[in-house]
Order: structure tokens, then sequence, then C-alpha cells
């Protein structure tokens, strides 16, 4: 491709196989919807949505999402998926904040027991799908039921209030004025950025997802590093019930009620392959964002609420049938 | 590929040339308003009639944002959709929670953004202080624990009348932790056990979310676990809507008495019709006025004669009659509606 007498022409392709390479990147989607459509909320809001503080508030509602988002990904490059998330934020809330409030638990305890009571709860899905062998959809439906149901018995109509200071400043404290929760979840996306693309267990994950049998035939324990991920998953619902009950200063048996479609709404969009075998985090920070940009700047543009539900399940649509096709046509 | 990138890119760059130039130069009043839930029937909706009616009399321009989340339980949905009406540069935000303890935070952020809230649906206990009261100009409220004991009392007065001195009461709340849903029930309990020689029998709790198809589903299930009900409180119009789906659906709507809240006008319709037996009714419209009018004293420098909290009326509906006289026409004309 390179010709020595042409350095010129040797720039216009080299440039021209930049653009290819970023046209095959699997969020390449993503953050050409991102830029236009921060494009087009700016030309007609202007004066309020191209703002530092408008962005802020933006990643600061979306900080849950992230947290959730990279454990949705784990479980989904092994083909998986896991809908209990927001019922195992509810369970979280109910046994912490109840625990919290009624003081048999030390506010200093408040994040390690949210980590804990995640990841058994994760493990439990991960039983389920790997030993009992029950597919992971069916799997998460049933823990999605149960963890709700437990939480509204364990707590009935009761609000738990007046949370640690620890626990709030998890929610709304912030440091050089970024939101604490917004780096907590950027540091998560970072590390599991790190996991899935450097690491020889990220690997085996990704080969689990592209080929099971494959991954088997080579001696990777599937099974254990399959459930492994619904730990992941789990531990991180434990992180995400405590910036959510910072953020409300409170837990009720409602919390993270319907945050499981969103998660992975922005995790598919983002250019994680529903199907298994592709992952990318920084698909899923673009995907969390650009939800959250969209349900910020249709409110700042007057569009109706109903407007951005019918535009957000298009674009899960679209995105899907992305996938497909660039699954069709091969790899890149 | 390459040719999609290029269609994408030439669409936004007319979206954007587009949309630059339908900005308006005009400086409006700049207006959120946010509700639990949005629904053109019931509560909110006819609550925004009645204030853009009341804005639009006075020849205000204003721009109203609108929000609700997804369900009235979606407290962190609310939270987020608070913070970003508080980067809106609002002057005002027309306010309806389900729950006044969980939107706290949120609120807080909007009255630190300088924007004034007007505070409806939701009446602030006595004696209660809230970080954001500052920013409150106006409560546009009733009580909700009142709607519950005249429901109450009705129930029990109605059956003590066909010779029942108790009954088997089925209660369907709205969300788990509603302030709202739990004043409404707690005053249904009240105001059935006021009254001498009646004594419920609650059978069972379900919690429909003040969603009619939640309700139609805990009811469904609720009357092949409890065959003996006699009386079922929907703690919300579509509530008691679903309930009474429920029950027409296995035909038994002869059998249990269905009672309602809020007066929604298809719930009031089947008030009139005989299917539900009550709906205790406040008039949105007239909400809506109210809390316009607030504002429209705001702009004119009168804040001091606003009144911090204004009551709506409410009526006890259980007949066409007390319909027609209660009920502006504009909202329901029960006449027509009975005649299609």
């Amino acid at each position: 491709m390179n010709d020595p007498a042409s350095p010129a022409r040797n720039r216009i392709h080299g440039a021209g196989g930049a653009f290819e390479r970023a046209l095959g990147l699997p969020f390449f989607n993503v953050a050409v919807a991102i830029v236009i459509l921060y494009a087009v909320f700016t030309a007609i809001t202007g004066e309020t949505f191209n703002t530092v503080n408008n962005q802020i508030t933006i990643m600061r509602a979306a900080a849950v999402f992230l947290i959730l988002g990279v454990g949705q990904t784990f479980a989904m490059t092994t083909g998986g998926i896991d809908i209990s998330t927001g019922s195992m934020i509810g369970v979280v809330g109910a046994i912490v904040g109840s625990g919290l409030e009624l003081g048999w638990m030390d506010p200093i305890y408040a994040i390690p027991s949210a980590i804990l009571v995640g990841a058994v709860l994760g493990a439990f899905n991960g039983f389920n799908i790997t030993v009992l062998g029950v597919p992971p959809l069916l799997a998460t439906l049933g823990t999605f039921v149960a963890y709700r149901g437990f939480t509204q018995y364990y707590m009935g109509v009761n609000l738990v209030t007046g949370l640690p200071d620890v626990v709030v400043a998890v929610g709304r404290a912030t440091v050089l004025g970024l939101p604490i929760s917004v780096i907590v979840a950027l540091a998560i996306a970072a590390l599991g950025w790190f996991v899935l693309n450097r690491t020889l267990y990220g690997r085996y994950i990704t080969a689990i997802g592209s080929n099971p049998s494959a991954a088997e035939a080579t001696r990777i324990n599937v099974k254990a590093i399959t459930a492994s991920t619904y730990v992941i998953q789990g531990a991180l619902a434990g992180v995400a019930a405590l910036v959510l009950m910072g953020r409300l200063d409170s837990a009720s048996a409602a919390m993270g009620e319907g945050v499981e479609l969103h998660v992975i709404a922005a995790v598919v969009l983002g250019g994680t392959y529903l199907f298994g075998g592709r992952s990318t985090m920084i698909g899923t920070l673009l995907g969390v964002y650009l939800i959250g940009m969209l349900e910020n700047g249709l409110i700042q543009t007057g569009a109706g609420f109903f407007v951005q539900r019918i535009i957000l399940g298009l674009l899960i649509i679209a995105a899907v049938a992305l996938q497909l096709q660039q699954r069709r046509s091969g790899p890149g | 590929m390459r040719q999609l990138f290029r269609r994408l890119l030439v669409a936004a760059a007319l979206t954007t040339a587009a949309a630059t130039a339908a900005v308006a130069q005009d400086k409006p009043l700049r207006i959120g308003f946010v509700s639990h839930q949005h629904d053109i029937t019931d509560l909110f909706g006819q609550l925004e009639i009645g204030f853009r009616e009341a804005l639009d009399a006075k020849g205000i321009k204003y721009e109203l944002f609108q929000a609700a989340p997804t369900a009235s339980n979606r407290h962190d949905e609310m939270l987020n959709i608070l913070e970003n009406m508080a980067n809106l540069n609002l002057d005002y935000m027309v306010f309806g929670p389900s729950s006044l303890e969980q939107n706290t935070p949120g609120l807080v952020t909007v009255a630190g953004a300088g924007t004034k809230i007007l505070m409806v649906d939701y009446e602030p206990k006595e004696g209660s202080s809230f970080p954001f009261e500052d920013a409150v100009l106006n409560w546009s409220v009733y009580n909700h624990g009142q709607m519950g004991e005249a429901t109450g009392r009705w129930i029990a007065e109605h059956l003590k009348s066909q010779g029942k001195d108790s009954a088997d009461v089925i209660m369907i709340w709205g969300p788990i932790a509603s302030e709202i849903s739990q004043d409404r029930g707690n005053g249904v309990l009240k105001g059935m056990e006021e009254v001498d020689g009646f004594t419920p029998n609650i059978i069972y709790d379900g919690y429909g979310d003040f969603q009619r198809e939640k309700a139609y589903a805990e009811v469904e299930r609720a009357l092949i676990a409890y065959p003996s009900v006699e009386v079922i409180v929907g703690m919300n119009s579509v509530m008691a809507l679903g309930s009474m789906s429920a029950l027409e659906a296995d035909g038994k709507l002869d059998d249990v008495l269905v009672t309602g809240m809020g007066g929604q006008p298809d719930e009031l319709e089947m008030v009139a019709r005989g299917k539900i037996g009550v709906a205790v009714s406040r008039d949105p419209r007239n909400m809506g006025e109210n809390t316009a009018n607030a504002l429209i004293m705001h702009l004119e420098g009168r804040e001091a004669e606003i009144p911090r909290v204004l009551y709506t009326a409410l009526r006890t509906l259980d007949s066409v009659d007390s319909i027609r006289k209660w009920v502006p026409k504009a909202m329901l004309d029960i006449d027509a509606k009975l005649a299609e």
C-alpha cells in the first residue's frame, strides 16, 4: 500500500486507513450518535445544554447505570444476561439501609457490606446458571422477582431515612467539583476495561462468549469463570445501591425498580454483543452517556417524556440490527 | 457503512440548520411542570389545563417543560428529572410528588438554582419544615387523609343502610412508602371505624402502585384467594377502574362494592353508571388555577399576599346528580357521556 514515490498519497491512504479502522470500532456508531445529538441539543438549547454544570448533571445521573453497566458487560460477554440488577439493589438497600437505621451495622461497614451482600446475590445467580443449568435470562428473571419480593416483604411500607454521612457522601459529595459517584463509576469502568482487555481472565471471558465448546476444549474453566461474572455483577449492584441510597438519602422497597432495562440498553447501544463474544467497556461508557444525554436533552428541548421512550426504544432496535449485520459481514 | 456515515452527517447538518432557524428570540417565562405521573384525564393532566388557562387568560407568555418518571415509585428517575430541571434556568416549577421525603434532595437542587416552586397535590404536615421551603411560593392541595375518611365513612354508612354491620374489605394501596397512599388508606380505615355500629374486616392489602394494570392484576388474584370480599377500596381513580374491570371480568361487579378516590373523568362516568360506588373528588382545574394565581401574584410583586397553603374542596360524588352539581362541564359533561 505504501508508495515510496508519493508521500502525499501515503498520507491519504494512511488517513483513510485510520478512518476505516475507526469505522470498525465496536463503539463507532454510538460515538457518532453522541456527536450528532450533542450538536443538535446545543443548537436548540444553547445556553442550558452545553454547560459544565449540565454535563456534570448528566454524568451524576448516569453514574449508577455505568456501575451496573460494567457488570452487565462482563455477564453479556460470556453470552449471558442479568435482569435482576434492579432487584439486587433493592435487597442491598433493604439490608444495609435498615441495618444502618436500626443501629446494628456500624457505618464503616456499610460499603464492604453492600458489596458482600451484592456478591452473594450474584453468586446465587451464577450457581443457578452454571450448576443448575438454567438459562441466564430465566435464572435472573426468577431472581428479579424473588429478590424484589424479599425486599417488599422485609421493608413493607417503611422508608429508611437519615443515613450516615459516609453513605450520603458516596451519592452526593464532590471532589474538585466532580461528584464522587462519577469518580467511582469511572474508576470501576477503567478497572473493568483493564480486566477485560489486558488480563488472561478477560480473554477467557471473551473466549467463552465466542465459543463455549472451544473454550472448554482449551481447558478454560467455563463454569467457574461464567459464575464469577455474575458475582462481579452482584458486587457492583451493591456499589450502585450505595450510590443510589446516598443520592436519595433513603432506601425503600421500590429502590432500583426498572434500572435493568436502562442498563441493558446502554450496554447494547455501546456495542457489546447481545449474544456474547465481543465487548467494549468504552462503548458501555458511551452508551450510558448517550441515554443520559438523551433524557436530559429532550427535557430541555421541551419534548414530552413519551418521545424519549420512543426514541430510546428505536435506538435499541437500531443498535441490535447493526450488530447483527456486522456479525453477518464478519469480524471488524 | 461509509455511505451510512455520510448520510448521517448530512442529516445532522440539515437538522442543526433547521433547529437553529427555529430558535425563538423572545424570552417568555420558563416554567417546569413535573409530576409523579401524567395522564391527560387524571389529576395532573387536568391541573395543567387549569394552570395554562389561567396564565393564558392573563396574557402571560411562557414555555412549559414537562417531565414525569415512568412510574410513581421511580424516585431515582424523579431525582434525575429534578436535577435536569435545575439546569434549565427555570423561573418557576410546578411539582406534584408521590413522596416528599424521597424527593427532598432534588427539590433542594431546584431551589438552589433560584427557581420558585409551586407545590401541588401534597399537603405539608403542620409544623413541618423543609430545606427548600424558602423557594416554595404556595401549596395547592387537599387533605388526602380527609379524602380517605370521607370514603371510609361513606362505605360504612352505605353498608349500614343495607343492614350490614361489618364487611370483608380489600385495600388496594398505591406505591409502598408513598405518603399520599398511606394518608388516604389510613383515612379510609379511620372513617369506617368512626361510624357507630360498623366494623370493617380487612382481609387483604394489595399494592397497585397507582396503576390500573397492577390493580387489575392484584384484584384478579385476590378474588381467587378471598372470595368472601364485599368491598374493594382503590386509593386512586385508575386503581378503582382497574379493580372494577377485574370484577367485571370475573362476573362479580354486582356482588362487590368498588370505591375510588380522585374523581378522574372515567372514574366518575363509572360512578354515574353505578359500577363504582363513590369517588371523593377534588377539582384539579381549580387547583391548577390556584397555582397559576400564586405565580401571577409573585410576578406582580405581591408575594407576601400569596396564601401558603390553599385547599381545594373535596366532594363526595356517588350519583349522577352529585356529579352534575359539582364537576365542571368543561372537565366532564356527564349527561353527554351517559348518552353515548
